[in-house]
Parts: C-alpha cells; structure tokens; sequence
C-alpha cells in the first residue's frame, strides 16, 4: 500500500534523458501579451493556414497527436503518468492525490501574494514546508479552495502532474510574519512585508463562525522552478521536450477535463517546469497549477455569465453579438436559478463539453481530435459516482445541498462528456484490446456511454471471411503465426461505427497485441 | 523579405518552436507566420507593461488619493462641428463629510470655453444644499434664422448663421429625498452678453435678446424620481425629472418662464440584459407678462442625446420636444451596443406643432461603461441633413 502510493506521488518519467540545467525562465505570469496573441493572431494565423479550412471542410485528415505509442496511448512521461484509468485507484488514494502530511501550525509568513485575485501569501510551516496559500473570500469559504483541493487530486488521479493541496482553517494567531518576509506593492516593486499587509489579507478572506480563516495551502514543488511549460511549441533548451504541447494526447485532452469542472483559468501561466532529479537522471517535470477557478469559482467572486463559454476576448462572439442586434440569445446568458456561495453557477445545462472554452484561448484545446476526445472521456468516464463523491468529501461546502448539487452536476456532466466522446461517430467505441486464452477481447466502452448498439460487432481480418458476433470477443486460430491485422467495427444506432484495426504479432512465440489504431 | 522572415524565426520563440518533422501543415503555416515580426514588439511592450504595472500606473494617475475618492477624468467629445477637450477634477468626500463637488473645463479650438464648478452635500443625505455655476464662452456659435425671425422647425442647414456668447449662470439649490423622490427649491442668476459671431452672417434683426448685455435673476422648483436600481447598466425603472424656472431681468423687457420635464423609462426585454429605453422631453418657455424670452434660454435639441446626429445647436426655439427609443444590447463585458430613433421638434408656438414637422434621425452606436462609472460612447447619427459620428468620455454621475 505505502508503496504504492510513492509511486503514484513520484510518478516515474520513462524514458526521460538525463538533461543539463536548462536556462532559468520568469516566473512572472505575463498572460498580457500571451492572451493577447493567442486570441488574436495566433487565430489569425491560423485562419491563414489552407490546411485548418481543408480540416474543417474533411478534406484534410485532423492531426493527431504526436507521442503516442503503437496501441495509440501517450506512454508514461514527466508530462502524464497513467493512474486511475490503467488501475483503479481506491478511495483512500483518490483522496490522498500527490500525497501531503496536513500543514502544521504554526506558520512563519515569507513572502505576500501579488499575483491573482484571492487574498494569501507563502508561508513555511511547523516542518519546515514552504506553503502557499490561498485563502477563499470574504463571505464564500469554499469558492476557490473546492476548486485547488477536488480539481488537483481528480487531475492528479487522472495522471496530470499537479501539486499537493489541502483545504485548511487558519488561526490568525497561529500565522507570524518573518522579518524578512516581502512582498510587492500595487506597482509590483518589491518592499517589506508589514503587519498590516497580514492583516488585509485576513480581511478578505473567509471567516468561519469560531474565527478561523477558509483556505487552501499547496505544498511547494520539488525541483528548480523553470518558469511555465506554455501550450504551444517546444521548449528548446529541453531535449526530451521533442512533441510540440499542442500535439499532446494529455494536454489536447486536458479540454475534457477542464470543461467538465469548469476550470477556466488553463492558461500558460498556470504551469509550471521543475528541473529535478530522479533515479540518477535530471529532467523537467510538467506542472499544472492553480485550479481555483473551477466550479463556479471565478477566484474572488462567481463566475461571470459568459466564462467557460467564450474567451476573454472572443470576436467570432463580440461581432456575432453585435450583427445580430442582440436577437441572438446566447443560451448561457440566462443565468443558473440558483447558485451556493461556496460554488457560484455550475449548473450541468448547456454543458457542450466540444464547445466549451477557457478564459484564454489554448492551442492545445484548439487541436482536440476526436481520438483525442475518446482517449480523455474514457479517463473520465473511469470516475465513479463514488470516485466522485469521494473527492468531494475533502471540500467544504457550508451550505446544505450544496455538495449534492456539485456531485449531481459533476456526473451529469461526466454523463455527457462520455456520451459525445464514446458514442462518436468519427472513432471506434471500442478500445482496451487483450488476448485471454487464445481470444482477442475488446472493451465495448459504447455501453459505458450509454450509446445505442453494442449488441453485434463485425470482425475483418486479413486472409479470412469476414464475421459477426454478439460479444466483442474473437477466437484467434489455434494455428496462429506470423502476424494478421483485424477491423472491429460496432453496430450503432442505424449502421455499424468506424472500425478498430488491431495488429496482432507472435513475440516469443505467442501472440501479442501489437498495434491498435482508430 | 525571405532573410527578415528567417530571421525572425530564430528570434522568435514561437516561431523557433517549429522545428521538428516540417508536416505540410507546418509549411502552410509559414505565410501566417509572417505576422509574428510586427507582433513580436507590441508582445514585448505587453510584457514591459504587465511586469511595470503600467496599467495601474495610468489608472492611478486618475485619482488624487488612495480612496479614490479625488480625482480627475478626461471630458472629450467630438460632434462633427468641432472637438473638444478638457478635464474634469471630482471629490468625493469633501472635508471628509462625503460632499461632492466637480469642476470641468472644456476648450474647443481658440472659439469656445466652458467651465463649471459644482458642490452638493453627501449623495445619501435626506436633505442636501449644493450651487452649481457654469461659464461659457462662444465666438462662432451656430445660429439657425430665417429673417422673422424664424429659428426653429423650417430653417435649412443654409440657414446657418454666427453669434458670440458669453454667458456666466449660477444656481443654488436645496433638495430634500423621500424615497425614490427628491424635491428641491432652487435661485438662479444669469449673466449673458451677446454678439455678431466670428464668422458667417450674424443673426437677422429682431431677435430678443441679441447683441445686449443681460443679467436675469429668478428661480424654481424641480422634482426628481430616480428608480433605476443599479448603477452598471440601467435594465429597468424609471427616470424622471421636472423643473419650472422664472427668471427676469431688470430692464423690464426681458424674462421667461420655463417648464420643463424629462422622463426614461428602461423596459427590460424577456432575453437577458437587452433593455429598451424611451424618453420623452419637453421644455417651454413663455414671456413673463408683457416681457419677452431671449433667444439664448431657448432650449436647444442637440444637447444631452436628445436629437442626435444633427449640427450643434441645429434647432432652438422657444419650444422643444423630442421622443427617443434606444434599444441597448450587451456585446462584450462591459461593452452595450445600441441602436437609436431619434424624432423631435423645435417651435415658436404650440400651433406649429406636427408630427409632420418633426425631424428624426436614427442610427447605431456602442457604449462602455467602467466599474468606476467611466462612460465612453460613440455613435453615428442618420438624418435628411447628413450624418455625424460622435464620440464623448467622461464621468457619469
């Protein structure tokens, strides 16, 4: 068991190259002209390109992702580690996510907060741990420590690198301020940190009724910070860094799950590259951060009406809204009946998980294939009620029904990621190939779906007649050799779906699964 | 062209990332791509002024104090016959009591000046005191006349005639709020001298009041219901407001009394956030017994989004009415678009009054209203005359 969980806090990076140093990178979140270009000319560019108009046409095949392996998954690296859909993770895991002793008080404050809406600041503990926190505001314990506690350990269980968090209540008489502890002023100038500064934090922040303050405190990350991995291009002076993050199965399929907890903020600068070293090699590790603005959550307040559904900038919406003289009712303009502080509006209505959008615009959700949205709903879908309810049991939700309405909500949204995703008619529904005794078996995750068919599958193999069968399951001849390549297809609602190929070789003399492609 | 390109994509990060395995995708991107060289120095002066601040920088240079309760905003506006430009400096709490008060300074060209200085006691009070006092000087100020002298509802654009104005008026008021009502008694002086303009035919003969030197002294009453909840964006309530004035000056030939109302009414519309806005404006002034109203307190219809698009002071006469239905849509967070229906009438007598007779304008225009209650608006007017583009900025109170 505990070693179990060291392997999921330390997931390996296989296959990693042992790195030099890369140059050091601003940590400074400089989403000004990062959103500016990627809401403007990056769409420009991309509009320029004839290949996106042939795509959109489908007279362009989409492009795939590029670090996939034979069977089409993205194999273990210091970007993603498979965990809760490869094995199942128990509950205790789940809840566990990157593993974290709880903070202990008291904390010594070093540093102010001078980035982002939430009142905080970085604090070490009573182990000597380097904290930051982040405390909920004023009037709403639980607005953005839900998002930072439950969203990290689903993404975490997912296989997402992300750091440790915990909710936690904060005496003010358990928090001192080092003396050398900084902050920066409103014009980012670096001065002392005062007392008084402490004390504006704790007047924003969330009070519970015996005194103590609502926050979430993340455990700082191991390694040299290397400044943001971004959702675009390749880090140059990073040699294992050879797929360009928008091509990445996991950071493609990060979409699926940000719109299914409504993570607006996934932006570059909410990522992080840590140059650590492990196993005697030294690479980066790729961080996700700060999920506060999840749920409901826009940080310091609800969530606006327009967020998870146009950018923060969005002229196809802006001139849409204009030329259509306001006629056209944007269906998430009517807000939700009723929202609980601790969540703002999460409603599961007008959830279309493929037309969801961050704040920002993100190159890597832009890429999203149907491959790719299949690969992240299966994730998804791995997530039970239980799995869910389990990770929200480490939230705080105040007021009754309200961790009722986020776990509705959160299946119900689940519900339709899976159903658009596994029930497509652009990928097979059918995935998971193995050989058991002679037979190759495949998982029809249509059923999982909810998808209509899955009662008959048509088999095509090399050198053989073609065949159907009622159960996703074929007998392999007993004289097998050398290698055959089989098409699966799935009867749907009114024809049978695309076709599964699989590829299946003798190594050492059995049959294997070689290769699988949709 | 080819070497700047290259160049560029060893400079650039993004550029510079797409290296491996040129897919055709990559090498049809390649064009667009040309437009990372001019964006390349906005992004680093977007980086500059994120990590400097420069954005809270330039917001702060606004306010006066950390409070934000002192400050000043531009006042702009540009309505085709001339632009002008000023400050206005605004306190909020004044003596640390909560009053306010304003004063604006407004020049167009070397031809007009205006200026103004307000303070009233806190906005919340039951019952407040406050004195207003505006200047004005015009050397070349629109006049519309036919020989008659007609000014209102039939002169033509080539009508257009020249007079210069001075004009100093004060007022000292005292409201009292009951509820969603204000009631308030007010004094008024007014001091105005008048001329042949700088340019252009002067006004004919004949019309009260011209090239004289005038003090008018009087007041009124004036009522106000304000039932607008909200301050961001008015969706629904109702404004209204209604004032009578007399004044007279003491050369026994001059005074007027002036009636005047101005009612919104905000009409939600069943989608979220569009909201109708109908106004109704009427103001009349009369001779006070046998003395006559000068033509310089004759209401004009171009002021204060009334008749838009038209010339400045287009139509003034004795009379004025207008109707206005605006309908406001949201297109972006903090940004409304409208379209507008302007129709409305200047007259010397209620007798001329026709539907006939009025003049309409109409056309689109987008509105940006701060959370600090900054107003930018830009509209184009349409009318029989031509149209106008105009723009104003400021401070809404």
């Amino acid at each position: 068991m505990l070693l179990g969980l060291l392997l999921l806090a330390a997931a390996p990076a296989a296959g990693e190259l042992d790195i030099a140093d890369p140059a050091p990178r601003s940590d400074d979140d400089l989403f000004w002209s990062d959103g500016a270009y990627l809401m403007s000319v990056y769409q420009i560019e991309k509009g320029l390109n004839p290949a996106y108009w042939l795509k959109r046409l489908g007279a362009w095949p989409p492009t795939e992702a590029g670090n996939l392996d034979a069977l089409g998954e993205p194999p273990d690296s210091s970007w993603f580690v498979g965990r809760h859909g490869r094995r199942r993770l128990s509950a205790a895991e789940l809840a566990r996510g990157p593993g974290m002793e709880p903070p202990a008080f008291p904390w010594i404050v070093e540093k102010g907060k001078s980035t982002g809406e939430n009142p905080g600041f970085v604090a070490r503990d009573a182990l000597g741990r380097r904290l930051f926190v982040k405390f909920d505001p004023l009037g709403r314990p639980g607005l953005s420590s839900n998002g930072e506690v439950i969203v990290s350990r689903l993404l975490h269980a997912a296989g997402y690198n992300v750091p440790a968090v915990d909710h936690v209540w904060v005496d003010s008489a358990a928090v001192s301020l080092s003396s050398k502890a900084v902050t920066r002023d409103r014009y980012l100038r670096k001065r002392p940190m005062t007392p008084a500064d402490l004390e504006a934090v704790f007047a924003a922040a969330a009070r519970s009724p015996d005194g103590r303050f609502s926050a979430a405190a993340s455990l700082a990350l191991p390694g040299k910070p290397k400044g943001p991995f971004g959702y675009l291009g390749r880090r140059r002076d990073d040699p294992n860094d050879v797929v360009h993050h928008e091509d990445r199965r996991e950071l493609r399929a990060l979409q699926i799950f940000s719109a299914w907890v409504n993570n607006t903020d996934t932006r570059g600068g909410n990522t992080h590259d840590a140059y650590i070293e492990e196993d005697g090699r030294r690479f980066l590790r790729h961080y996700l951060l700060d999920f506060s603005a999840s749920f409901g959550s826009g940080n310091a307040e609800p969530k606006p009406y327009y967020e998870g559904h146009e950018y923060a900038f969005d002229p196809a919406i802006v001139a849409a809204s204009w030329l259509t003289l306001g006629l056209w009712v944007k269906p998430w303009e009517k807000t939700p009946a009723h929202e609980y502080p601790e969540l703002g509006p999460f409603p599961s209505g007008h959830f279309d998980p493929e037309r969801w959008k961050p704040a920002f615009a993100n190159p890597a959700f832009q890429r999203l294939t149907p491959a790719d949205g299949f690969w992240a709903a299966r994730l998804a879908a791995a997530f039970t009620d239980a799995d869910l309810d389990a990770l929200l049991s480490l939230g705080h939700f105040p007021t009754p029904g309200s961790r009722e309405h986020l776990l509705r909500a959160l299946i119900e949204r689940r519900d339709i990621i899976a159903r658009r995703w596994l029930c497509s008619r652009e990928v097979s529904s059918l995935d998971e190939p193995r050989l058991d005794s002679g037979r190759l078996v495949l998982a029809d995750l249509g059923k999982r779906g909810g998808c209509a068919g899955g009662t008959r599958y048509r088999w095509e193999r090399t050198g053989a007649p073609g065949l159907v069968t009622t159960r996703p399951e074929l007998d392999l001849p007993p004289d097998f050799s050398g290698a055959v390549r089989v098409r699966i297809r799935r009867d749907g609602e009114r024809r049978w779906g695309r076709a599964l190929k699989v590829s299946i070789e003798l190594f050492d003399g059995r049959p294997a699964v070689a290769g699988m492609s949709r | 062209m080819l070497r700047l390109f290259l160049a560029s994509a060893l400079l650039l990060p993004e550029c510079a990332a797409a290296a491996p395995g040129p897919s055709a995708e990559r090498i049809l991107a390649l064009p667009g791509r040309l437009l990372e060289l001019p964006w390349w120095p906005i992004s680093r002066a977007l980086d500059f002024a994120q990590s400097h601040a420069l954005f809270e920088r330039l917001e702060d240079l606004f306010y006066f104090n950390e409070g934000r309760t002192a400050g000043w905003f531009p006042n702009m506006s540009s309505t085709g016959s001339g632009e002008g430009a000023g400050i206005l400096v605004f306190h909020d709490d004044l003596f640390g009591k909560g009053h306010q008060g304003d004063a604006a300074f407004t020049m167009s060209g070397a031809k007009q000046v205006f200026a103004s200085l307000r303070l009233a006691g806190p906005s919340g009070a039951q019952r407040r005191t406050g004195v207003a006092v505006d200047y004005a000087r015009d050397d070349d100020a629109e006049f519309y006349a036919r020989a008659g002298p007609r000014l209102g509802w039939d002169t033509g654009l080539s009508d257009r005639r020249s007079h210069a104005a001075t004009r100093l008026r004060a007022r000292l008021w005292r409201e009292r709020r009951l509820g969603s009502l204000r009631a308030g008694l007010f004094g008024a002086a007014d001091s105005v001298a008048t001329g042949a303009g700088v340019a252009g035919l002067e006004p004919p003969p004949g019309v009260m009041g011209f090239s004289r030197r005038l003090e008018l002294g009087g007041g009124g009453l004036r009522l106000d219901w304000d039932a607008v909840p909200g301050k961001e964006r008015a969706v629904r309530g109702t404004r209204l407001a209604a004032e009578f004035e007399a004044q007279a000056a003491g050369d026994g030939e001059h005074g007027y009394a002036r009636h005047f109302v101005d009612g919104r009414v905000f009409v939600p519309l069943p989608a979220p956030r569009r909201v109708l806005t109908l106004r109704g404006y009427w103001e009349r002034l009369h001779g006070l017994g046998s003395r006559r109203a000068p033509f310089f307190a004759y209401p004009v219809l171009d002021s204060d989004n009334r008749l838009r698009g038209f010339s400045r002071l287009r139509f003034r006469a004795p009379g004025a009415a207008a109707l206005s239905a605006e309908y406001r849509y949201p297109v972006w967070i903090h940004w409304d678009a409208f379209y507008f229906i302007d129709a409305g009438q200047s007259y010397a007598s209620e007798s001329e009054l026709r539907l006939t007779r009025w003049s309409a304008g109409h056309g689109p225009g987008l509105r940006f209203l701060s959370e600090e209650q900054l107003l930018l608006t830009a509209h184009v007017g349409f009318n029989a005359e031509g149209s106008r583009f105009e723009l104003a900025m400021g401070k809404v109170f």
